[in-house]
């Protein structure tokens, strides 16, 4: 019975989602036609891809679904296949096939000491990074020079070798993978596979 | 030829510093460059005032991130893109309503502007890659500032917009042309 209830309720929901969303098309002066290819081509493409995301609460559902529909209605105002296309694009953007790992030829990791790096740059005056760059500043200048260059200003091993005048990246990846392992049980850092 | 050396070919430069400082690389850059200055041109001349332009060069920008950094390419860069092209729109409309009677005026003004922009900012936008590669993916599991449904309909409803805008910016400037003439 609850089931039921759950089904029925979702099926109101997209039906007056639906009914309101081709509303606004019809509010912009859009030929019923055309709203109903544009709804059509996003509902389909959505279920071609797969993996659909879904907002967990309603309210956002209608809201977000209302704003995509709206500037997708806005593009049918210049063109038809412009529109469609922009569409399918939409869709396949509010899919999982879309996300970063998932892309042709893309392995979503390009440094292995990324997760750092991330942090870094979000939060540059993290606490235990600034207590550890200030040790490091005291007690090992090198260990802070490259920690700056490497993490801070997003240097190559060659530009820090050409920079300290390095004959090779020995000393920096050393330097590198220390700073790593140091910081990654305060930090909460992924381990490295190794 | 006056139009070609203040106006697209320092645009395209502008586009390819961005794409570079945002994504943070390091590699042929020249190169990358080159080639999206060639893509503009190419394009600009082929398909005039035309929507086709400007899917164009987003699809032809993604491809050429693609073929020549690989691993560091990804669907994100169409958005990243997006934001640069939204910059050019800011920075170009004060520049429309205080010269709109001398178009070279205008190009020399706006492209100082936004070289001055990439050069305040470039240590600064490479955050936007980090924020998209943090908040792209949905992962429940971590708490984040803003969820990735909505950070990515807000992408889409903003990229949707700004071509519709640069569409209205496209028939103004055939209208303004027509009127010059």
């Amino acid at each position: 019975m609850e089931r039921y209830k759950r089904i029925i309720s979702t099926l109101i929901f997209n039906v007056a989602e639906t009914i309101l969303i081709f509303l606004v098309g019809r509010m912009l002066g859009l030929e019923i036609n055309n709203i109903i290819i544009v709804m059509l081509c996003f509902m389909i493409s959505r279920g071609f891809f797969g993996k659909s995301l879904h907002f967990k609460a309603w309210y956002r559902c209608l809201v977000w679904s209302l704003l995509i529909l709206l500037s997708l209605f806005l593009i049918l105002k210049i063109d038809l296949k412009i529109s469609i296309l922009f569409t399918i694009f939409s869709a396949f953007i509010m899919t999982g096939r879309s996300n970063i790992k998932d892309m042709f030829l893309w392995s979503g990791k390009a440094s292995k000491y990324d997760a750092l790096k991330d942090l870094i740059a979000i939060s540059p005056n993290n606490s235990i990074i600034l207590e550890h760059e200030e040790y490091w500043r005291k007690n090992y200048p090198i260990r802070y020079d490259i920690f700056k260059l490497y993490f801070r200003e997003n240097k190559t091993y060659q530009e820090i070798a050409e920079i300290k005048g390095f004959d090779d990246n020995t000393i920096t990846k050393r330097e590198c993978a220390t700073i790593y392992s140091v910081l990654e049980r305060p930090l909460n850092l992924p381990p490295i596979n190794k | 030829m006056l139009e070609l050396i203040i106006g697209q070919i320092p645009e395209a430069i502008f586009f390819s510093l961005f794409m570079i400082y945002a994504k943070g690389l390091k590699e042929k850059k020249v190169l990358f460059t080159i080639l999206m200055v060639v893509e503009y041109l190419l394009l600009k001349y082929s398909f005039q005032y035309s929507w086709l332009f400007q899917i164009g060069y987003i699809v032809t920008t993604f491809l050429t991130l693609k073929i020549l950094y690989k691993e560091k390419s990804q669907i994100t860069d169409i958005f990243t893109f997006a934001i640069a092209s939204i910059i050019l729109i800011i920075t170009s409309i004060p520049c429309v309503l205080i010269f709109k009677d001398n178009p070279i005026l205008y190009s020399l003004v706006n492209r100082i502007i936004i070289f001055i922009f990439i050069f305040l900012f470039r240590n600064k936008l490479n955050k936007i890659q980090i924020i998209y590669k943090t908040i792209w993916n949905r992962n429940d599991k971590n708490k984040k500032k803003i969820k990735s449904t909505t950070f990515r309909s807000l992408n889409i409803v903003i990229f949707n917009l700004m071509f519709y805008f640069i569409n209205l910016g496209m028939i103004y400037a055939i209208y303004y042309n027509s009127l010059m003439k």
